[in-house]
């Protein structure tokens, strides 16, 4: 029986429509840099991004593909991953620190390009990780997952128009922020 | 809108990260393809765990009931006490002693009629003997079983209380959802307990179905691979 077939046979089957080797090689990346355009470093992407795939799995049985497709579903599970991680983790991972590890990283680096990009990304990710939740999460999910603004609207209950704005603004205090600092 | 900076920070993960996850993803399918196997060739299992279930809610004491009235709540009479705890926790398993009835006989065993589906997969094979469990003066139940082209068994299981009281499932948190059997709530139940690590299992293929019909708890139990989610509502029914 083709899983066309046994999905329509119902709930408990839905499992079988998911391509578990597509969610890593292709949802795998977007939930990583989800993560990433949160503001968290690569290391804590990286688990949070796996913790998110395996809480995909366990919940399998749970998924509706008449609800969402699969990467907008597994997105979500990476959302609520995220909040439970800032629940108990943001105020022990403060900026300081973030500045001790890039000071750490950038010692590592040998050419001087790579330092000075890297420097431009430490900052880029310590200025998304202070954005208010509403625009980190806007950022993530145009930047992080490629969703577009229709999606993003579907997915957060925003109007599409309101996106672009928010979009808009944010990203234009971000580059006029990272332009300042590099001065 | 200038945004290369933004775009210029996407990265992909290493193939070191995309294989850790790989590993993790198959180290899950390998277990859930050895609980799938444990199911197939021990069909009695789900049998057994379904009578764990229901007598451990039974064995609870209406004092005992009432300090956790909490966590328990009903969905059309089914008692169900959601939980991660292990019922029966350290206490040894015990299988429960059964009797063995044909069809015809079993209705002058039971002092309640047998409500049987009119409706079942072609491919289902009933088992000709029904087993009967007598829990002392609190409860009777009757278990028809049908052979799968699995090789497991999917379940009827039809319990009458002498006491008046209702039964019910012990189940894992956030296990279970409402539907609907002819119009009446029903509980729906995805995963079972795993009698090994004591642990409820979200991905354990077992699929369960309870509700109340003609005064009695009526619970349809099989395995995803043998029937869906439509099918088992179907069974339920034509139940007469």
């Amino acid at each position: 029986m083709n899983s066309n077939a046994r999905a329509k046979k119902g709930l408990f089957n839905r499992s079988d429509t998911i391509d578990w080797d597509q969610v890593v090689q292709i949802d795998f990346p977007k939930v990583f840099n989800y993560f990433r355009y949160s503001g968290l470093d690569d290391d804590i992407s990286e688990e949070l991004a796996s913790t998110t795939v395996e809480k995909a799995w366990r919940a399998r049985n749970k998924y509706n593909y008449q609800k969402s497709a699969v990467t907008t579903w597994i997105i979500t599970i990476a959302k609520h991953t995220l909040i439970d991680y800032y629940r108990t983790k943001k105020t022990e991972y403060p900026i300081d620190v973030l500045d001790e590890k890039k000071e750490s990283r950038s010692q590592k680096q040998d050419l001087e390009q790579e330092i000075l990009q890297s420097e431009i990304f430490e900052k880029l990710r310590k200025l998304l990780f202070q954005l208010p939740d509403r625009e980190r999460e806007l950022i993530a999910l145009k930047y992080g997952t490629g969703m577009t603004n229709r999606d993003i609207a579907e997915f957060t209950g925003l109007t599409e128009s309101n996106i672009g704005t928010i979009l808009h603004r944010v990203v234009s205090f971000l580059r006029m922020s990272l332009e300042v600092k590099n001065e | 809108m200038n945004d290369q900076f933004l775009r210029d920070y996407y990265k992909f993960p290493n193939q070191r990260s995309i294989r850790k996850v790989e590993d993790r993803l198959h180290l899950n399918r390998e277990k859930h393809k050895t609980n799938r196997m444990m199911l197939a060739l021990k069909p009695m299992a789900i049998v057994i765990m379904v009578t764990v279930l229901l007598s451990a809610l039974l064995l609870i004491s209406p004092v005992v009931r009432a300090q956790v009235n909490e966590w328990i709540h009903q969905i059309g009479g089914v008692f169900l006490l959601e939980t991660n705890e292990y019922p029966g926790k350290g206490a040894p398993v015990q299988t429960l002693p059964y009797e063995q009835y044909s069809l015809d006989e079993v209705e002058n065993e039971l002092p309640f009629a047998l409500g049987l589906p009119q409706w079942i997969p072609d491919d289902f094979e009933m088992v000709q003997l029904v087993k009967v469990t007598r829990f002392d003066d609190i409860a009777i139940s009757a278990y028809i079983d049908w052979k799968t082209p699995s090789n497991s068994i999917f379940s009827l299981i039809i319990q009458h209380r002498l006491d008046g009281e209702n039964g019910g499932l012990v189940v894992g948190e956030g296990s279970v959802q409402e539907y609907q059997v002819n119009g009446e709530p029903a509980a729906l139940i995805l995963g079972g307990w795993n009698a090994d690590t004591q642990m409820w299992e979200d991905n354990l293929d077992v699929i369960t179905l309870s509700w109340y019909h003609n005064g009695q708890l009526y619970t349809l139990q099989g395995i995803n691979e043998d029937v869906s989610l439509d099918e088992l509502i179907k069974i339920a029914e034509s139940i007469r």
